[in-house]
């Protein structure tokens, strides 16, 4: 029963928070609202047993992505209270998406109505799921997997990562004139 | 993510096999929520006057040594006897101070300046909760408790002693980094939500610091977990135990060089994730006004230095944990393991705490000695500095543990309390002096030709520490 409600509370809330996110006209809130749409996700991975995934969303999506989110919010210019006015387009398009998110909503909730008595058969035998589900060992599958098998795509993507930051720097930095040019 | 077996004790004790879930809660209640409590909370609180003591230590003053523990006790007499004369409850005061030791004791308790703390803590819950005009409300309100949030989650996979742990995650170090993240979203909050340039300028310098920092503190970590072969936390803590009397050969520090390099690196950039001078750039009175809990005033400032006095203890936790054996004594184990098993906590949980309150006064001496750090030369010193030091000593670990292995293949441990004996590789005697003088021997090496060439200090270095 606590565990049914303790889900769903971890669903309400990613969904709480990513709606939330969407619509907030405040950009730092709408940043700490996708950040509680975060944790809300890490809370469905601990439902999954995969505390190994749940650590890491937070490590990387709360301590990183979502620090540096709100980072870059403090850095850009006049959003003090700013309030963003949509444009009609994109009203049209956050439409769309919603038609289309319900669209693949309804199939999802469809295929698992279909399937469910299948699912519950699967679960009740014995050993039906692999190991890699629980905590343990799966965190040592994925480390075994990244530097085995996955290591190539695995630096490849680091590099791809190491390069953006790069060239996120390039982009930003300020163009100033060398001394020499100044004083001539 | 398991429960401790203490957790599921209780649980079971309460409502029997496959226990309820309110049992369960009440299990974690006993097993985090009370240590938290009886042990990190206290010295926590005790931290404020650790370091005023320690910081009129060594300005050759003598700190708070004013607010005594007698008006306390005039407090428990006034309340204890309220029906008799205010005379009467003087004269049983007088009588119960002149008692054998016991003016001794208050005496004591006055100038160790400990009656400071509770007046400290009644005047900050006494104090006005002031919200300005042009905060962000529910940011700001809402911040204190996510500092103190991510400060108090981590001690939850803490093992205190062999049962009291509340969650055996097998991801435990990873965990305590994770949990521990929280902290700074607070700190951006409140720096964010005060509505103050001053704020806003220590919340952004308190961010950059601690995303970098970080990366040191997770490089740190995984050297270990590379040495260990685990990430859970109690594991690591039965890996150094070698079952020897002087077990504490067998903590991770003495392993290698590069194991105790990594136990400095990570302390130091712990330091650093606490906003604590050297590194308070986040917080600095004399540029900031204090920075971001530059608005806030009572119980919600008290949050906050809650929460950093906790951290410190997190840090001092976490280095025990990783390199100094856990809450394992230096002399052995057999003596405590066969002691009654809550003498046996009791045992294990205050070596802990002799150990991390070590680490919080290491930390109080840092900050009485170093100046402030300038904003880029906290960057360069975790960017230049640290970050290179922490890969050359994963690589030089790794590199030990292949030579190790070719050299001498590997043992099983042996067992320590419920944990199976663990990998070890072999290093007799010869092999453990080869690990260390190797290395060192290289550095030393490697430091006199720099020297011979470049003089005292390596130009590069020179750099390297902006100058200093």
């Amino acid at each position: 029963m606590i565990e049914t409600a303790l889900f769903w509370t971890c669903c309400l809330t990613a969904m709480a928070g990513a709606l939330g996110a969407a619509t907030v006209r405040n950009l730092f809130h709408a940043a700490l609202l996708l950040g509680i749409c975060l944790a809300g996700v890490a809370g469905l991975y601990l439902f999954l047993e995969a505390s190994y995934l749940a650590c890491v969303q937070v490590v990387v999506y709360i301590g990183g992505v979502l620090i540096l989110v709100l980072f870059a919010t403090l850095f850009s210019a006049d959003i003090m209270g700013a309030v963003q006015r949509t444009p009609i387009w994109l009203r049209v398009a956050g439409l769309a998406g919603a038609a289309l998110a319900a669209i693949v909503a309804g199939r999802l909730a469809q295929t698992a109505i279909a399937h469910a008595a299948d699912l519950q058969q699967v679960r009740s035998q014995p050993g039906a799921l692999p190991d890699v589900i629980d905590g343990g060992p799966g965190s040592r599958v994925i480390g075994d997997l990244l530097v085995g098998g996955w290591l190539v795509p695995f630096l490849v993507a680091g590099m791809l990562l190491t390069a953006t930051l790069v060239g996120a720097v390039c982009i930003v930095r300020r163009h100033r004139r060398p001394p020499e040019a100044q004083r001539g | 993510m398991e429960f401790g077996p203490a957790v599921n004790t209780i649980a079971t004790w309460i409502s029997g096999p496959d226990p309820s879930w309110w049992a369960v809660g009440i299990g974690l209640v006993a097993v985090w929520v009370i240590p938290v409590l009886a042990i990190v909370f206290p010295v926590a609180a005790v931290g404020q006057i650790i370091e005023r003591k320690v910081a009129a230590a060594m300005q050759r003053r003598h700190g708070p040594n004013t607010v005594g523990m007698d008006g306390i006790l005039r407090l428990v007499v006034r309340l204890a006897f309220f029906f008799l004369p205010r005379a009467a409850q003087d004269r049983i005061q007088a009588r119960i101070t002149a008692l054998p030791g016991v003016g001794w004791t208050l005496g004591l308790l006055q100038r160790s300046g400990l009656g400071q703390l509770a007046a400290d803590g009644v005047k900050m819950i006494g104090k006005e909760d002031i919200v300005p005009a042009g905060t962000d409300g529910l940011v700001f309100r809402a911040a204190p408790y996510l500092a103190l949030v991510g400060a108090f989650l981590p001690f939850a996979a803490i093992p205190f002693a062999q049962n009291l742990v509340a969650l055996e995650v097998p991801v435990g170090a990873l965990y305590v980094v994770a949990a521990s993240g929280f902290t700074v979203v607070g700190l951006l909050m409140a720096g964010w939500g005060s509505g103050n340039k001053f704020s806003l300028l220590g919340g952004m310098r308190a961010v950059a610091q601690v995303v970098s920092y970080e990366i040191p503190v997770g490089l740190a970590i995984a050297g270990v977990v590379l040495w260990c072969g685990t990430m859970d936390l109690h594991q690591i803590v039965a890996h150094q135990y070698n079952g020897q009397w002087y077990s504490f050969l067998g903590w991770n520090i003495f392993q290698s060089p590069f194991l105790a390099l990594l136990a400095c690196l990570l302390f130091f950039a712990g330091l650093a994730e606490c906003q604590r001078t050297p590194f308070d750039m986040a917080e600095a009175e004399s540029e900031l006004v204090s920075g971001f809990n530059t608005e806030y005033s009572g119980l919600r400032w008290g949050m906050f230095a809650m929460a950093e006095y906790s951290e410190m203890i997190l840090v001092g936790a976490l280095v025990s944990t990783l390199f100094l054996g856990g809450y394992q004594s230096p002399i052995g184990e057999p003596w405590i393991m066969s002691l009654p098993g809550w003498l046996e906590t009791i045992i294990h949980a205050g070596i802990l705490l002799v150990k991390f309150t070590l680490g919080v006064v290491l930390m109080v001496w840092i900050r009485w000695t170093l100046p402030r750090f300038r904003v880029d030369q906290v960057m360069r010193l975790c960017w230049l500095t640290l970050v290179p030091l922490c890969l050359l000593s994963l690589f030089g670990l790794a590199l030990t543990m292949l030579l190790g292995g070719l050299a001498g293949g590997v043992h099983t441990g042996p067992a320590y309390g419920r944990i199976p004996g663990m990998q070890h590789i072999n290093l007799d005697a010869l092999g453990w002096l080869v690990t260390w003088v190797v290395p060192v021997g290289f550095a030393a090496v490697l430091v006199a030709v720099a020297r011979r060439r470049h003089g005292q200090m390596h130009p590069a270095l020179k750099q390297l520490t902006g100058g200093a």
